[in-house]
């Protein structure tokens, strides 16, 4: 009795090993699959990651340092507080001043009118509002 | 260890996905009996294979091979299934009593449903019914140098819900590697008001249906073809010209009497809940797959998860459908996506790449022994789907 059992078993594990056989030569006849992974595998990315590898390796060793990690949750919390449309001005500005070869001199009278323009006492405004909570 | 003479009869009418899978996992436990009108399960999404790669490789396999040792098969067409009385009748008249059944025997597909189609499925074929009709279609798409080329839904409750989206963009791909998609027009006409019923999953789609040159016409449900001036119109009362055009056809219940009159609805499907698959009051009957109501999608993976639960509640456990799909999407050009909603999600936005594409293809080689092994498969399955539950994926991938 025993002994069937036991020959019942071994017949069992072959044939689960038949159906893994077969699932695996599915997937090797799988042309499009294998081109698919190929594709992934062999690419430009793929390269690129592996020739700088030991430069990442360091880098998340770096970012992943507690202290690290705290200081990017920070950046990130206020990355997500950060206004869109005030960045995209402020990134507008710092293009234009880029722009602009020679910065012309401007008169005490013309800095007074200009100090009274909305947009600029807006923007003032918000300086001296970030100036306040650095120094908090 | 129970007893063959201890252990209750539990029927299982149909061989499918949820048949196999809902007897591989109740042998143990049952003195299961499976009946099958033929000696082979199909794996009907290779009919897409084979319209248009001409592959056959994965089509078929003996039932017999797909299922454990312990569970009996009968191969024949049940005529009959009586609820009240527990009794099962075969074509020969010949009756078999149980303590639980589960009728899962698949769909019926009416070309004539559509006026027209059938001659039209002569023609050119489709890939919803048999390998021979998607055999024609890959004769159309491997020989079409010019026109235009139309696939058009006529039945909305088809198999595969993506079926008809993965058939322009591979019909596409052909096309394309053969030189002859400039003179090719192509359209995809669908009931809906966009390309794809649901709105989310639409974001994913329609750009690459955009980008690839394919024209959707919306509102237009399939209703009548005229075969000589090649002409469809719509229920709507709108007339598209073709050359080339594979029409989905409508689906059925299945052709068995269910007694009680009221198991099942004008359209043949068994009234089954669609958290438990119980079918109306008798709690020692259920429906499975796309045979029953209790399907939100007509597809494996849907009868395999409903499967998963009767067996669990008959073992007096309280398990429940989620309405989970998991629909493997194929766009050509070895990228893919997946249709994953659930009763309280709408389909996420799972973005088409490569790596859906190679579990899509993962999946498919690895069809049979998912079947087969249930007890491997299941721990693998639990965790893929509690990690790519839509509630996850619809924070992913907003």
């Amino acid at each position: 009795m025993e002994e069937i059992n036991e020959a019942e078993l071994q017949s069992e594990s072959l044939e689960r090993l038949l159906h893994l056989v077969e699932m695996v030569n599915n997937i090797l006849k799988d042309e499009e699959l294998l081109k698919a992974i190929s594709k992934l595998v062999v690419s430009e990315e793929t390269f690129l990651i592996i020739d700088r590898l030991p430069q990442l390796i360091k880098l998340i060793e770096q970012l992943t340092r507690q202290e690290n990690l705290e200081k990017i949750e920070l950046m990130l919390s206020l990355l997500q507080s950060l206004d869109k449309q005030m960045l995209e001005k402020l990134s507008n500005a710092f293009k234009a001043i880029k722009a602009e070869e020679k910065v012309k001199p401007m008169s005490i009278s013309k800095m007074i009118t200009t100090l009274s323009e909305p947009e600029v006492s807006k923007g003032l405004n918000v300086m001296l509002n970030l100036l306040k909570a650095l120094g908090s | 260890m129970i007893n063959m003479a201890e252990k209750k009869k539990f029927l299982i009418v149909g061989g499918g996905a949820g048949g196999a899978i809902l007897a591989n996992s109740l042998v143990k436990d049952f003195d299961v009996t499976v009946i099958n009108d033929s000696p082979y399960h199909y794996y009907w999404p290779q009919l897409l294979q084979i319209a248009f790669r001409n592959d056959y490789s994965n089509l078929y396999r003996s039932l017999s091979s797909l299922l454990v040792k312990g569970v009996n098969l009968v191969i024949d067409r049940v005529k009959k299934v009586d609820l009240q009385d527990r009794i099962v009748t075969l074509s020969n008249n010949k009756t078999m009593n149980y303590d639980y059944v589960a009728i899962a025997p698949g769909v019926t597909i009416e070309h004539k449903g559509i006026d027209g189609n059938e001659k039209l499925v002569e023609q050119y074929g489709d890939f919803h019914s048999t390998p021979q009709n998607a055999s024609k279609v890959f004769d159309v798409v491997s020989n079409m140098k010019k026109g235009t080329f139309v696939i058009a839904v006529g039945d909305p409750y088809h198999r595969c819900p993506p079926s008809p989206y993965e058939g322009i963009l591979l019909a596409d791909e052909v096309f394309r590697l053969r030189g002859v998609r400039n003179d090719i027009n192509m359209i995809l006409a669908v009931p809906y008001p966009r390309a794809y019923p649901a709105e989310t999953f639409n974001e994913v789609l329609e750009p690459i249906l955009k980008e690839r040159g394919i024209n959707v016409m919306t509102f237009f449900t399939a209703d009548k073809i005229d075969t000589e001036n090649k002409k469809i119109t719509s229920l709507e009362g709108e007339e598209l010209s073709y050359d080339a055009a594979i029409v989905v056809p409508v689906h059925k219940g299945p052709k068995i009497e269910i007694k009680p009159d009221d198991a099942i609805n004008q359209d043949g499907f068994i009234n089954a809940d669609k958290f438990t698959n119980q079918i109306l009051k008798y709690d020692d009957a259920f429906a499975i797959g796309d045979a029953s109501t209790s399907a939100n999608a007509k597809t494996g993976v849907t009868a395999h998860l409903q499967a998963k639960v009767v067996s669990k509640r008959v073992l007096g456990l309280d398990a429940r459908n989620t309405g989970r799909t998991n629909c493997p999407t194929e766009l050509g050009f070895e990228k893919g996506t997946f249709v994953i909603s659930d009763y309280n999600h709408p389909a996420a936005k799972v973005p088409a790449n490569t790596i859906n594409f190679i579990m899509k293809r993962l999946f498919a080689d690895a069809y049979w022994d998912i079947i087969r092994h249930p007890e491997f498969w299941d721990p693998i399955f639990d965790v893929y789907f509690e990690n790519t539950q839509p509630e996850v994926l619809w924070k992913l991938f907003r």
